[in-house]
């Protein structure tokens, strides 16, 4: 396996260059960036993420833990307080929303960490510092007889620079 | 040198490392376990009670003493004593703090005259002291004179025998400042007897008092309160007080008479006139006099309308025992001793002598020595007369400064021995002190009134290297040959007593109550000629009269070491740690005085620098200032050490100096009410020390009051009756404002509920209290119960003064100006509610407080993380906040009077009201081994039994039968902010205005 | 519409350079001024163990008034931290542009305010070395704290709070670290490799990390309302007159985002005039917080207003006694304070002149923020000091002890925002850039 980088000035290159590879057939394409662009995530077209889901679980976990504390509690030991019932609900519901909110948030925060970073740690040989900076890196992944290819495809959608990264 | 090999090294090594161990074992070893042979009385845990006399003030109530592994911690009266009657004054429920006070002497000291003219003491032994002793009597032979207090048993005689073994028999004085020598004159003059008779106010349904402070120091002021209570039950009795001041006293009765100062004797006799005129009954002798005096004749000098005395005059004349108590010091003027004559006159026209006036049980005061006398003395000592001066538990250096004694004593020519087990004035400049025992851990008796005959007990060791004053006396007298009765004070007493058998029986009781006989009395020969004129006053008629008048806290200014009852807010004024002079607003605005004004107060007598303190309890131009104050200061801050200091207005002045050396010329008595002050304002603001910032309750229902009238309309629940059922509509109609706690219960929109209900549904108890503020009369006994029964801790007055008081219970004092523009004061003891729904249990984030099982209202200070939420929500602001550690400064051995059931609670702390739990678990550990629930009355929280109002009642509210679920259901009953719905245990009784007559 | 007179950034490598040129090697300025706030953060220090040591002696509190200038800084604190997640949070759902300027410094002051807030508690408690009776955690003694009380709520609500706001702040910061640790060559590039946990700003990484700030904001917002009343119902629950409306939580908030963003002004106008950030810190920028201030001024207004009203109107003695008290009585200058300064003194700004006058609104913003912090003094004060027992009323003076520990409580929020500056990007690089990308694309899909 062969990486062709190419360097992009502007997101709206960017995404042509993806464009042009896809209906060519380039499956296996990453693009840096130094802003996210929904123009590029368009492009990728790779769904919506996974967070999401975990962002959901959290909040469950956190509101239903939130009460259940509160209330087992309650009853764990039970004793008057201001002459009110031992499971106050309504008092506790603030507890329960706090919850939800933290655990919503940390689990949003670990799936981020696990996904964005985590897994993504590999194969990042064609980054340059740049990419951080003002210029939008294009990477595709093909056999050496489509190397060819994608250097004539990079190039006509406006790279500045085309190379390829052994890895 | 010689070798050292490794043994001799490791020896000596040894050797002084153990040296060096022993030197340093300098603090006495404290057992874990108090005893090792455990004497059988004494079992830990378990408290003995022991009965005893209270020698706080010389009223000399029986009290019994509750020790717990032989310390005295608790003192309450005892049941069969006929004085105390199972409650404590204010006074006596601290006395033990004399006993424990860490700045006692803590054995004899020698005087020092320093090179600077100053006087300072050493500690000298007690042989050094003794040789001292005899050798001044031997080289004064028969010039020893005994300056002594108030000894009216075995004691007494025992300290004769002494004087007359030094050769100087008879010279002796019992010196007390409130000695009722105008009193005992006055008896002289109406009936020809110097006794003072037994005033039966318990039985008395009209009541006038000439600036008589019964409720605070005069006669028995506690059996006073007691009786006065009895005599007031659900609206019956009727009281007058005619005088300067609405002080304690006053405010408890029902009608405020404040002729100009001085004329009081005016309105006596002028009274006795009236009702002689209504009853027709007056004795011949007596017509003429009182034919001279009638209402109308001194409404001019007294400035009391005639109509207001001929009403009083027509409800003594229609009472069934009518009782005048005859003049207080604070009205002691140059007529005192006619002035008391008056008194009695109205009593004999009113026909009370023989009903409330009895004679025969007297007053055992014959002894005591007139104010004239101790000038006399002074005089002796001046002239070389008196060799050797004895001053025992005296303080004539503080309480008569007009005749100069303490000059006499400072120059050196008399040497002086002081028996002080405390240092003060007197002590303060004695050559040489030797220093009694406090009464706690004394023998003695004492008969204050005929047929009272009461023992005193040491209830522990002298805690120092103290002597009883007698036995130091025979000492002294054997060092001399002289014989005197073998044996200690002890011996002695068991002897007086008949011996050990009957000794020890009386000491079982506290004492020996005999019923004596009432003596009938007549009319003195010249009863029928005394002329009255009313005090002369001396300066600028245009100044105001300077009224001096007796504490109620600290007597004469003996108690004033005890930190506590300087501590306990004053009952009219509400000011802590300090002395005031005390003027009406209005007389204040008059003189461009403002609250906090440092004034110069000066008459003949002397000048003190004194705060100004307006309000609205006084006469219009009087200035009144408390004595007791000015004493030897002890640092208030010292348990706190180096935490802010105190500024100089804190101890206050001493008040008697401000009292020129004038005389009544017939009783020899001080005429306290002689003279206007001149006040100079200096404008320095200083800062004023009190509890309450306003009098003025705002209309919320706080101390409500009802009047006779009023009473029978008024429906349960304290909900509001006819009477004001049908003011409110028409007040609303008015559009007036109706405060929210007015109306029944649809106006109030108060869910009805069952303060019982508030506890778990299978607990036989829910605890509750009803006070009645009717019977209250704001002694402020109840507080200082509470502090020894709870380990309440001394602040000080820098924390006292921005409010960190730590009392669980204050009494909050309201007044009400009525139509009648008359001053209704009225007193609401408030501490913890034990609410059912506490506001103050569900804020706090520790679980550190929330209602029990039995419905108590708990809080756990180990628990309490110091949020203080708590006590901003509690409406009835009943928490106490521990802002230092202040039991932890409390100095050894003070800390033995802390109460061992109670936890002594650390710094950052909230702590309140327990409703004494320690007493309820006592009591149900006992019901629970006899297997059963406790019953009504078992258990009596600290304030309840101290009460000598018996205004507070405790018990079990799920008891149907207990006494205070009868009490919460009479008309009177209500519970404050019970529109907060707080579901409050403790209710109030309205007080009765007796006064208005609807 | 940026004002003609501000530098515009030619290219995104300029963004670059301007912004990070902040965290250049510091003046000696810089570091005496570290030193200085450090140092004050340490007498405060000494003052917070005096006090723990002989207990709460040395401060001003007292019967009745249990509270003071603790909870007092406390709720002032809370109050400021509300600023961040309100323009990172709110502002970015509703899409406001000129957000992207100013969220990153809102949201360090955030964090450092929600910081000290949380420390207030604990220095007002009476025995701070217990506080942890308030955490519920599992002990052989079954004792577990009060639910029902407002105070844990707190406890929860500010934790989370703090949670919430630091993981949102550092998910925002991953980007811009990456970028340091490009440029910068100093020992620092090592701090940012490992704060920047790999970041390469793949699409991969970019789509869950948009994902993550959605969902972050979507959570904060919420939160950031809720805060904010639960600390007012630490009042609003009680008994006490004065405290116990239902007008506290929404009075609170606008309260509590008032003085945030005047906080924002005032930290973020020395920072732009220090470092040149005028390019980015533009002008429209301040006009829009001047808008949120005038907003959030007259709804605290009409709430001080209302209060009043409802005293009177209620018939209600002890409340119309308290507002007397609070108006007229012992402390009636911090009450007429507030009112000044947060009614009267942001009136100027429904001038556009004034809103644009950078001088006029960073003097605006101290005034506001005096003005805050005496709100929640007079609430405390007045509402304690005249409660229903007239026998207990009284008077609270703060000691010397409490307003040192305030003015360390300032000092230390300086120090960690100065420290803070050279650290990380002060302004939030990858989103000035996209929004430069944004402004010149004409691709599909925008903000």
């Amino acid at each position: 396996m062969a990486q062709v980088l190419g360097i992009l000035k502007t997101p709206d290159d960017t995404v042509s260059a993806i464009e042009s590879l896809k209906t060519a057939g380039f499956t296996e394409l990453e693009v840096y960036s130094p802003v996210p662009h929904h123009g590029i995530e368009d492009a990728l077209d790779r769904g919506p993420s996974i967070i999401r889901l975990f962002t959901l679980i959290g909040c469950l976990i956190g509101v239903s833990f939130g009460y259940f504390l509160q209330i087992w509690i309650a009853y764990d030991w039970p004793l008057v307080i201001g002459g009110k019932p031992f499971a106050s609900i309504p008092a506790y519901t603030i507890i329960g929303f706090e919850l939800n909110i933290l655990l919503g948030g940390l689990f949003t925060v670990l799936s981020l960490m696990f996904f964005g970073m985590w897994k993504t740690r590999k194969g990042h040989d064609a980054y340059q510092p740049g990419f951080s900076g003002d210029l939008f890196g294009c990477v595709v992944s093909c056999h050496g007889d489509q190397v060819a290819r994608a250097q004539d495809l990079l190039k006509r959608s406006g790279c500045t620079e085309v190379r390829v990264v052994e890895s | 040198m010689p070798e050292i090999d490794r043994r001799d090294f490791l020896k000596i090594v040894g050797m002084s490392a153990g040296a060096a161990a022993t030197v340093a074992c300098k603090e006495p070893i404290h057992h874990i376990i108090p005893y090792l042979n455990q004497p059988e009385e004494v079992v830990p845990g378990i408290a003995t009670y022991y009965n005893t006399t209270c020698r706080i003030c010389p009223a000399g109530c029986s009290v019994r003493v509750k020790t717990r592994e032989g310390r005295p911690i608790k003192v309450d009266g005892n049941p069969d004593g006929p004085l105390a009657r199972t409650h404590l004054c204010v006074r006596g429920e601290l006395g033990l703090m004399r006993t424990y006070d860490h700045t006692r002497f803590k054995g004899p000291m020698k005087r020092v005259d320093n090179p600077d003219g100053s006087i300072s003491h050493v500690a000298v032994s007690w042989d050094e002291g003794m040789t001292l002793l005899v050798d001044a009597l031997r080289a004064n032979p028969g010039k020893a004179f005994f300056l002594g207090g108030h000894e009216t048993g075995t004691a007494d005689a025992l300290i004769d025998q002494a004087l007359a073994a030094f050769g100087s028999a008879g010279q002796r004085l019992r010196f007390e400042p409130y000695a009722y020598e105008a009193l005992r004159s006055g008896d002289e003059l109406v009936f020809g007897t110097r006794a003072v008779p037994q005033f039966k106010i318990g039985e008395a349904d009209v009541l006038i008092a000439f600036g008589t402070d019964f409720l605070e120091t005069w006669l028995s002021p506690l059996a006073n309160q007691i009786d006065f209570s009895d005599a007031r039950r659900d609206g019956s009795g009727y009281a007058v007080f005619v005088g300067p001041r609405l002080g304690l006293s006053a405010a408890n009765t029902d009608q405020w008479l404040a002729p100009n100062p001085g004329t009081e004797v005016l309105v006596a006799i002028a009274l006795a006139s009236e009702v002689a005129r209504r009853k027709g009954t007056a004795p011949e002798a007596l017509r003429g006099v009182l034919a001279k005096y009638t209402a109308a004749s001194v409404a001019e000098r007294t400035g009391i309308a005639a109509s207001m005395l001929e009403k009083i005059a027509e409800r003594i004349a229609n009472a069934s025992a009518p009782l005048a108590l005859p003049p207080g010091v604070e009205v002691q003027g140059t007529n005192a001793a006619r002035f008391a004559a008056a008194v009695q006159i109205l009593n004999v026209v009113a026909g009370s002598v023989g009903k409330t006036v009895v004679f025969g049980a007297d007053h055992n005061l014959a002894k005591l020595a007139r104010f004239q006398d101790l000038s006399e003395l002074a005089g002796k000592m001046r002239g070389g007369e008196v060799g050797v001066l004895l001053v025992h538990d005296t303080n004539p250096a503080l309480t008569a400064p007009q005749v100069g004694i303490a000059d006499a004593i400072a120059s050196g020519k008399v040497f002086t021995v002081s028996f002080a087990s405390a240092p003060d004035e007197t002590s303060k400049l004695a050559n040489l002190v030797l220093p009694d025992h406090t009464a706690y851990e004394n023998w003695g008796d004492v008969e204050p009134v005929r047929g009272v005959k009461q023992l005193q007990q040491p209830m522990l060791r002298p805690l120092f290297d103290t002597r009883a004053t007698v036995d130091v006396l025979f000492d002294a007298s054997r060092a001399l040959g002289a014989s005197v009765p073998e044996g200690s004070l002890r011996d002695l007493l068991r002897a007086a007593w008949g011996g050990q058998a009957s000794f020890d029986a009386a000491l079982a009781r506290g004492g020996e109550w005999q019923s004596v006989a009432a003596t009938t009395v007549g009319l003195a020969a010249g009863a029928g000629s005394i002329d009255f004129e009313p005090s002369a006053l001396a300066g600028n008629a245009a100044d105001p009269v300077l009224v001096v008048y007796p504490s109620h806290h600290l007597y004469d200014g003996r108690l004033a070491r005890v930190q506590a009852l300087q501590e306990i807010p004053d009952p009219v004024t509400k000011t802590m740690w300090g002395s005031y002079a005390e003027l009406h607003p209005e007389t204040a605005t008059a003189l461009g005085i403002e609250l906090g004004d440092v004034l110069v107060v000066s008459t003949e007598g002397g000048e003190v620098e004194i705060t100004a303190y307006p309000h609205t309890a006084i006469r219009h131009g009087v200035i009144a200032i408390q004595v007791g104050q000015g004493t030897v200061p002890r640092d208030p801050d010292a348990p706190l050490s180096g935490q802010g200091t105190w500024g100089r207005e804190v101890f206050g002045v001493n008040a008697f100096q401000l009292i020129p050396g004038k005389l009544d010329p017939e009783s020899g008595a001080l005429a306290w009410l002689s003279t206007h002050a001149t006040v100079k304002n200096t404008k320095v603001r200083a800062n004023v020390t009190r509890a309450q910032i306003t009098f003025d309750q705002e209309d919320r229902g706080f101390g409500r009051a009802i009047t006779l009238a009023a009473l029978p309309k008024l429906e349960p629940w304290g909900r509001v009756g006819e009477a004001e059922a049908r003011v409110r509509p028409q007040a609303e109609h008015d559009g007036h404002h109706v405060a929210p706690w007015q109306g029944d219960a649809e106006h109030l929109m108060i869910k009805q509920y069952d303060p019982a209900a508030d506890a778990h549904p299978d607990s036989p108890y829910r605890w509750g209290m009803s006070i009645d503020q009717d019977a209250c009369t704001g002694c402020n006994a109840c507080i200082a119960a509470c502090i020894t029964e709870n380990n309440l801790p001394v602040v000080g007055p820098t924390n006292v003064r921005i409010g960190r008081e730590m009392h669980w219970i204050r009494v909050e004092r309201f007044v009400e100006i009525t139509d009648e523009n008359e001053v209704d004061v009225r007193h609401t003891p408030m501490l913890c509610q034990h609410c059912g729904a506490a506001p103050c249990e569900s804020v706090c984030p520790a679980l550190a407080t929330y209602h029990s099982i039995e419905g108590l209202n708990v809080m756990v200070p180990n628990r309490c993380i110091g949020t203080r939420f708590c006590a901003n929500n509690c409406p009835y602001k009943a928490r106490r906040f521990n802002h230092w550690s202040y039991n932890w400064y409390v100095p050894e051995p003070e800390n033995l009077t802390l109460n061992p059931d109670v936890m002594v609670r650390a710094k950052g702390v909230m702590e309140k009201c327990t409703f004494c739990v320690q007493r309820i678990n006592g009591a149900k550990d006992v019901a629970k081994r006899e297997n059963r629930i406790v019953g009504d009355g078992e258990i009596q929280v600290a304030c309840a039994s101290a009460c000598p109002s018996n205004a507070i009642t405790f018990g079990n509210l799920r008891d149907p039968e207990s006494a205070v679920a009868k009490v919460r259901t009479i008309p009177r009953a209500y519970r404050i902010l019970e529109h907060l719905y707080t579901r409050p245990a403790v209710s109030y009784l309205m007080s009765i205005r007796r006064a208005e007559e609807a | 519409m940026a004002a003609v007179t501000e530098p515009v950034p030619q290219t995104p490598d300029q963004i670059n350079d301007d912004i990070l040129r902040v965290l250049e090697p510091p003046t000696p300025l810089y570091v005496l001024g570290v030193l200085f706030c450090a140092t004050l953060v340490g007498v405060g220090l000494v003052a917070f163990l005096y006090q723990t040591y002989w207990g709460m002696g040395p401060t001003g509190l007292t019967h009745p008034v249990m509270w003071g200038v603790y909870i007092t800084t406390f709720v002032f604190w809370v109050g400021i931290a509300h600023a961040g997640t309100l323009i990172s949070a709110i502002l970015f759902l509703f899409r406001a542009k000129w957000r992207n300027a100013v969220n990153r410094g809102a949201e360090s002051m955030t964090v450092f305010a929600v910081l000290i807030a949380a420390m207030f508690p604990l220095i007002h408690i009476g025995r701070v070395y217990k506080f942890y009776f308030m955490v519920p955690y599992p002990n052989q003694r079954g004792l577990w704290p009060n639910f029902k009380s407002p105070l844990v709520w707190d406890l929860f609500a500010i934790n989370t709070y703090m949670i919430t706001s630091i993981m949102f702040f550092f998910v925002g910061l991953i980007p811009d670290l990456a970028a340091a640790r490009d440029r910068v060559r100093d020992w620092r590039r090592h701090l940012y490799r490992v704060l920047a946990l790999g970041w390469r700003g793949s699409s991969e990484q970019w789509r869950h990390w948009s994902r993550t700030v959605l969902h972050l904001s979507g959570l904060s917002t919420p939160l950031v309302l809720s805060v904010h009343s639960v600390v007012s119902w630490d009042f609003a629950t009680s008994l006490v007159p004065g405290w116990h409306t239902t007008i506290f939580a929404p009075y609170f908030v606008a309260g509590a985002i008032f003085s945030g963003v005047a906080m924002v002004i005032t930290v973020l106008v020395p920072v732009r005039k220090a470092f040149g950030l005028e390019a980015y810190l533009r002008k429209e920028h301040f006009d829009n917080m001047g808008k949120l201030i005038l907003l959030t001024s007259s709804i605290v207004g009409y709430s001080y207003g209302m209060e009043y009203f409802m005293a009177w109107y209620s018939a209600n003695p002890y409340e119309q006694m308290s507002f007397w008290f609070r108006g007229f009585g012992y402390h009636w200058t911090s009450t007429w304070i507030m009112i000044s300064c947060n009614v009267l003194s942001p009136l100027p700004l429904w001038f556009k002149w004034c809103r644009t006058n950078i001088a006029w609104m960073w003097v605006t913003s101290i005034f506001i923020n005096i003005g805050m912090w005496f709100e929640r003094y007079v609430i405390i004060m007045t509402g304690l000091s005249h409660e229903y027992d007239p026998a207990a009323w009284g008077y609270y003076v703060p000691s010397v002890v409490e307003l040192t520990i305030l003015v360390a409580s300032f000092a230390l929020f300086l120090t960690m925002f100065l420290i803070f500056l050279r650290l990380a990007p002060v302004i939030a690089l990858q989103e000035v850039k996209e929004l430069w990308y944004a402004d010149r694309s004409h691709a599909k899909g925008h903000h």
